[in-house]
């Protein structure tokens, strides 16, 4: 049982947050990589939600269901079929969703900034207080779009996020996976940016009462041409092509060893990486 | 459901988690004072010169102490056994001649497979001589017109399995330790396995057996037709008969077509005529594609979330008193089979209390995890727990059998989980 004032006090810290959910490639299949036109083929391939995306939901359902956050409203940039990914994350427990249409191609045709521009008009236009994104998304790989928004709005921001703390004094505290070990960040301010690592938690199966209940739940369609900001991407992918195979290991006699260290000590040690 | 004796399991735990430690103590909880039949003879180095005559492979033959370790090793390390020599034989005849051999000295013989025996079958209980029958792992082939896979019988499960799959066919047999085990072993247990529902028993899948009997004698019914009614059918006797009456050298074994797409689905229910209700349904809807019907209760779901952290379990820790996994193939897209599904778990909404339906294959293999790793959370929550209850067994007069049944229609008006415990149906 809470008070009166504890309620009010409760209310009064809650935080609005926004979660970054991209519509992508099935975590479990292979890329396939069309040799001929130099170009992945996406047309009829399973996709599903982006599972650090899907680690972003999970915590904004958790911190929800924690009191913390008031409401949690998902922004995905995708094509029409991107409904099914965004019912899966109204499914696990998010209030709303924003669904950016558009027909070009997410994975090669949206860049990073164009990503970056849609979440900063929404952060300043609904005033988010907490933006929870996936630290990558696995089809592009580019591993960009937090720092970016948190660069053009000049709001703290942390990466690779394994444990988030909110604190009763409004602070965040966020510990970061680095190479070196763990970093702990202190927010000191809202709005900031969060991006999540797969150790922060194990998201939850869809089950049947979710999935009734996204039925209800609203999901508001925009398109991206109407959009007030730029939408042209500045760079252009030509092609793709899959890594060419490392060597592989052989067995050579004793007697020709000196031959195969003449052969490989001429080439230089860089040319396997270009 | 209710459960007698829950005191004293636990104090019993704390006395028995001193003693299981020593493996002597488990193995008299297993065997007790039995000693080794005096008929039998005892190996001697003569009879070792005879069998790497006939095996004439240097791998065959084991007779190293490190070599023999892990032959003798069970798989819950109640009851190793301490037999000095392994043969590794790589055809029936060289069997052939070996029993013959042992028949005539009166040399004790165990044959083994893949070692996941759980009721201490797989290794010798003194010092027998082991036939370990992994270098006999050909698959032969599988006709494409038939489904017949004739394969030798020290195949893995698993390799049986994907060359089924390459081949656009399924094995019959799908079971947790399909890694390990090998199809002997499957034979001679007559291991159910998880579609048991669909495909039923090894006795209706075993379209011929090539088995080396005790005294040499080969029994040849391998290359025998779809439908056979000739004579008495001798195979059957073998399948189940757990190694007593030969060894099974080759099988061949009937494949079902590979489905286009199957649907998986958990749920929670809360009583047990709840499941009868949702077996029943699912039997109506479903009809020949309803593929795996499982049950599980609270504490085995629980077992498992707590033990293995590989498994990502479906409800997370919201607890329910019974589970379903419920599993069904479709003949069109997998979009097709999770609406059939979606549609079923809809009409069942009355009988269950929440459920959920496996989007890829990365859910299946946790949905499935939940239910295959039961055993290996049980060992890891402490080997002591089956010490205790075959320990206690035989004075509390209780017969221990496997904790959870494939059978959720049981027509018993109680079901035994062992231990003591025992779910009274309302």
């Amino acid at each position: 049982t809470q008070s009166t004032w504890d309620i009010i006090q409760i209310r009064m810290r809650q935080l609005k947050c926004l979660v970054g959910v991209k519509h992508c490639l099935d975590n479990a299949l292979r890329v396939r990589v069309d040799k001929a036109k130099g170009w992945v083929d996406l047309t009829g391939c399973k996709m599903s939600l982006n599972p650090y995306c899907e680690i972003a939901v999970e915590e904004a359902v958790r911190q929800k269901a924690a009191g913390v956050f008031s409401s949690t409203t998902s922004l995905t940039i995708g094509g029409p079929d991107a409904v099914e990914t965004i019912r899966t994350a109204l499914a696990m427990g998010i209030d709303q969703a924003i669904h950016i249409v558009t027909n070009r191609a997410t994975d090669v045709d949206i860049s990073s900034l164009i990503v970056a521009r849609v979440f900063k008009h929404f952060i300043q236009a609904n005033k988010f207080d907490v933006a929870l994104l996936g630290k990558i998304a696995i089809d592009d790989n580019n591993e960009q779009t937090s720092q970016i928004i948190s660069g053009m709005l000049g709001i703290p921001f942390a990466t690779n996020a394994n444990k988030i703390a909110f604190e009763k004094e409004g602070t965040i505290s966020v510990c970061r996976e680095t190479d070196e070990g763990i970093e702990k960040i202190q927010f000191l301010t809202t709005p900031a940016i969060i991006s999540c690592e797969s150790r922060l938690n194990v998201p939850r199966f869809v089950n049947i009462m979710g999935l009734k209940r996204a039925k209800s739940k609203k999901i508001e369609t925009i398109k991206l041409e109407d959009l007030p900001i730029d939408h042209h991407c500045n760079y252009k992918i030509t092609s793709i092509k899959e890594h060419e195979k490392k060597r592989a290991s052989q067995r050579v006699e004793l007697s020709k060893i000196g031959e195969l260290i003449k052969e490989h000590m001429i080439q230089p040690i860089f040319a396997s990486t270009t | 459901y209710q459960r007698r004796v829950h005191g004293i399991k636990r104090l019993m735990l704390r006395v028995f988690r001193g003693i299981s430690k020593y493996v002597a103590a488990r193995r008299f909880a297993v065997l007790g004072t039995k000693p080794r039949d005096p008929r039998f003879s005892a190996l001697t180095q003569n009879d070792v010169d005879y069998f790497k005559s006939i095996l004439k492979d240097n791998n065959a033959v084991l007779t190293g102490s490190d070599d023999v370790k892990p032959y003798n090793e069970e798989i819950l390390r109640m009851c190793d056994g301490s037999s000095k020599c392994v043969l590794r034989p790589t055809s029936a005849e060289q069997i052939s001649s070996i029993l013959s051999y042992c028949n005539s000295k009166k040399l004790p013989v165990v044959p083994q497979g893949g070692r996941t025996s759980l009721v201490f079958g797989a290794t010798p209980t003194f010092d027998e001589i082991i036939i370990n029958m992994e270098r006999m792992n050909k698959i032969h082939d599988l006709s494409p017109y038939t489904g017949i896979i004739k394969l030798q019988t020290g195949t893995v499960l698993e390799e049986a399995e994907k060359y089924c799959h390459s081949k656009g066919y399924v094995f019959p047999l799908d079971l947790a330790p399909k890694g390990t085990c090998q199809i002997g072993g499957n034979l001679g247990a007559n291991a159910g396995g998880l579609h048991y529902i669909k495909y039923g028993s090894l006795h209706g899948n075993t379209i011929g057996m090539r088995v080396v009997l005790a005294d040499g004698k080969i029994l040849d019914t391998l290359d025998a037709h779809r439908k056979d009614n000739t004579g008495y059918d001798l195979k059957q006797l073998f399948i189940g008969a757990e190694g007593t009456l030969g060894i099974i050298t080759d099988a061949a074994i009937l494949c079902y077509p590979k489905p286009a797409s199957t649907s998986l689905c958990f749920l929670a229910a809360e009583r047990y005529d709840n499941i009868k209700q949702v077996l029943i349904n699912a039997k109506r809807r479903f009809t020949e594609s309803l593929s795996a019907f499982e049950m599980m209760d609270e504490e085995g779901y629980e077992l498992v979330r707590k033990n293995i952290p590989d498994v990502k379990v479906p409800f997370g820790s919201t607890k329910y008193p019974f589970y379903i996994l419920m599993e069904a193939h479709h003949n069109g897209p997998q979009k097709e089979a999770d609406e059939k599904m979606m549609e079923f778990v809809d009409s069942m909404k009355s009988h269950i209390q929440d459920g959920i339906i496996s989007r890829d294959s990365t859910q299946s293999k946790h949905i499935w995890g939940t239910r295959e790793r039961i055993p290996e959370a049980c060992y890891r929550e402490g080997l002591v727990s089956l010490a205790w209850i075959i320990f206690i067994a035989p004075f509390l007069r209780l017969k221990p059998c496997l904790l959870y049944t494939s059978d959720a229609a049981d027509e018993r008006p109680s079901v035994d989980l062992g231990g003591g415990r025992t779910i009274e149906k309302k």
